[in-house]
């Protein structure tokens, strides 16, 4: 049976491969897995990305971060154990990954005044505001910045499965990441683990949509291809055929 | 079992190297050899067009009717006293009674020696086995189709038609010499008799030859570090892998014979 069937090229990625491309991108672009308000991360860099505290009344918002280990992906068939929730169909990948969840647990911020809280509109009026400070939606409390009062973290084994799908990246043709499913371990009560790995799940959702690989990198640019079948997952690999 | 594997058929091989084959463009070369009896000085160009890919198992591309449109242009010296003798003919002087000596006047001809320009063009087909190399050059993998051998050039008529621009181009060579017209004929006969057939294929082939042997036909190139995805942004660096191995070949699989890159690479 010819590679090429009735296309004229033929591209094959082994997943060892395709983990070493996802490794490259997480490792260079690390602040796709992480992600936290400003007391975890002070500012969005390379190594992360700054997103605005939880709003709660009564508080100058919660604090949080959220970080994936890398993501490692076995494709159909089934080479890593899952849990027995979980089970790999044809076409798609499981993913196994540890997250760690951070609330900042402190009771107040410095600023905060003790015993009274202040409606947000006598904010206009406060004469140590900085208008020019205010660049950000949530309150301007930048001295504590990358200063976690008291942190607590949980790591959480997440194990899910998912589909490849078509997408664009960088004005090429791309191949992305859509999960079907997420599974975490040992977590009771069953009500507290379903609305972890609902969060969980929305998570993955929202990393692997900003992580996609380029059709060229599957093929490392050495002939020009135009899918027309795929990319797809076969047994351990993603193969794509298509015109020269 | 190589992590990651590219193949085209014969049809996309066959655009492949249609493409790489018109981006050698014209290649041209100058240079002094031997014309037959003659020191010939030489331009010579050629511009290869492709013709039918034919992959082979495990390492050969074949390509059949392989088109080389050549020119050449020639210059050589021709003596013409190296084909009509000299003409010596001495004073005679009788005696007249009555009218006294009579003397006829002394003829040299020493025939000059004559630049002789030759341009000419025509083109050839060949086969050619290209052979699938691979090398590391700079940081560049690179996978070639390499002339294998020495392909044996047939000029067929181009011989001929050579040697009758080289007749025409001696006959306006000497127009102006001085008393050549009645040996004008043997003149031309005997110089392209001297250079004969095997005189211009004996040009022919160490000059032209080299358009075709030992041609490089890029087939693709692969960096070592090879970006995966461009910089986007001040937190968006370029992402790169490293492609540690890469090799190339052809492989029978039936109905089709393709040609399959194959990589290893490491984040």
């Amino acid at each position: 049976m010819s590679l090429t069937e009735t296309s004229e090229v033929f591209v094959a990625v082994e997943e060892s491969a395709l983990n070493d491309l996802i490794t490259a991108v997480c490792t260079t672009r690390p602040h796709l897995l992480h992600y936290g308000s400003p007391a975890f991360v002070p500012a969005s860099s390379t190594s992360a990305t700054q997103m605005a505290p939880i709003p709660f009344p009564g508080s100058s918002g919660l604090q949080w971060s959220v970080e994936l280990g890398i993501p490692r992906l076995d494709l159909f068939k089934q080479d890593e154990a899952l849990p027995p929730e979980l089970s790999l169909g044809a076409g798609q990948f499981s993913l196994s990954t540890v997250v760690t969840l951070c609330v900042d647990c402190a009771s107040r911020g410095k600023n905060d005044p003790r015993g009274e809280d202040r409606p947000e509109h006598e904010h206009e009026h406060d004469p140590n505001h900085d208008p020019n400070r205010d660049d950000k939606p949530w309150r301007d409390d930048r001295d504590d910045w990358g200063k976690a009062q008291n942190p607590m973290c949980c790591r959480l084994d997440v194990y899910a499965v998912g589909h490849l799908v078509s997408t664009w990246a960088g004005g090429q043709r791309a191949i992305g990441f859509a999960v079907d499913s997420v599974e975490i371990v040992d977590i009771e009560p069953n009500a507290l683990e379903s609305v972890i790995e609902c969060l969980l799940t929305m998570i993955l959702r929202s990393v692997l949509a900003t992580l996609s690989l380029p059709v060229t990198a599957l093929e490392l640019g050495a002939f020009t291809l135009t899918p027309t079948v795929g990319p797809l997952i076969d047994v351990n690999r993603v193969l794509a055929r298509g015109d020269f | 079992m190589s992590e990651i594997l590219a193949a085209i058929d014969e049809m996309a091989a066959q655009q492949l190297f249609d493409t790489e084959v018109a981006a050698l463009g014209t290649q041209s070369t100058s240079g002094s050899s031997s014309l037959g009896p003659f020191g010939v000085s030489y331009a010579v160009s050629g511009t290869l067009s492709n013709g039918t890919v034919d992959l082979i198992a495990p390492a050969t591309v074949e390509i059949a009717d392989l088109r080389l449109d050549w020119h050449v242009d020639l210059t050589f010296q021709l003596d013409i006293g190296d084909f009509i003798p000299d003409i010596h003919i001495p004073q005679v002087c009788i005696h007249i009674p009555c009218v006294g000596t009579v003397c006829t006047p002394k003829i040299d001809i020493v025939w000059p020696t004559v630049p002789v320009h030759v341009s000419f063009g025509d083109f050839l087909l060949t086969t050619v086995d290209l052979g699938v190399a691979l090398s590391l050059v700079s940081g560049v993998w690179k996978v070639e189709g390499i002339v294998q051998g020495v392909p044996s050039l047939q000029f067929g008529a181009s011989t001929a038609a050579l040697l009758a621009a080289i007749g025409l181009a001696v006959s306006a060579a000497v127009a102006w010499v001085p008393l050549i017209g009645p040996f004008l004929a043997v003149l031309v006969g005997a110089v392209v008799a001297a250079i004969g057939i095997a005189g211009l294929t004996g040009l022919l082939g160490p000059i032209i030859t080299p358009f075709v042997s030992g041609t490089r036909f890029p087939i693709t190139d692969v960096p070592a570090l090879f970006e995966v995805l461009p910089a986007s942004g001040p937190f968006d660096p370029a992402v790169f892998v490293t492609v540690d191995s890469l090799g190339a070949e052809i492989q029978h699989n039936p109905p089709e014979d393709e040609l399959v890159v194959l990589a290893d690479i490491t984040a």
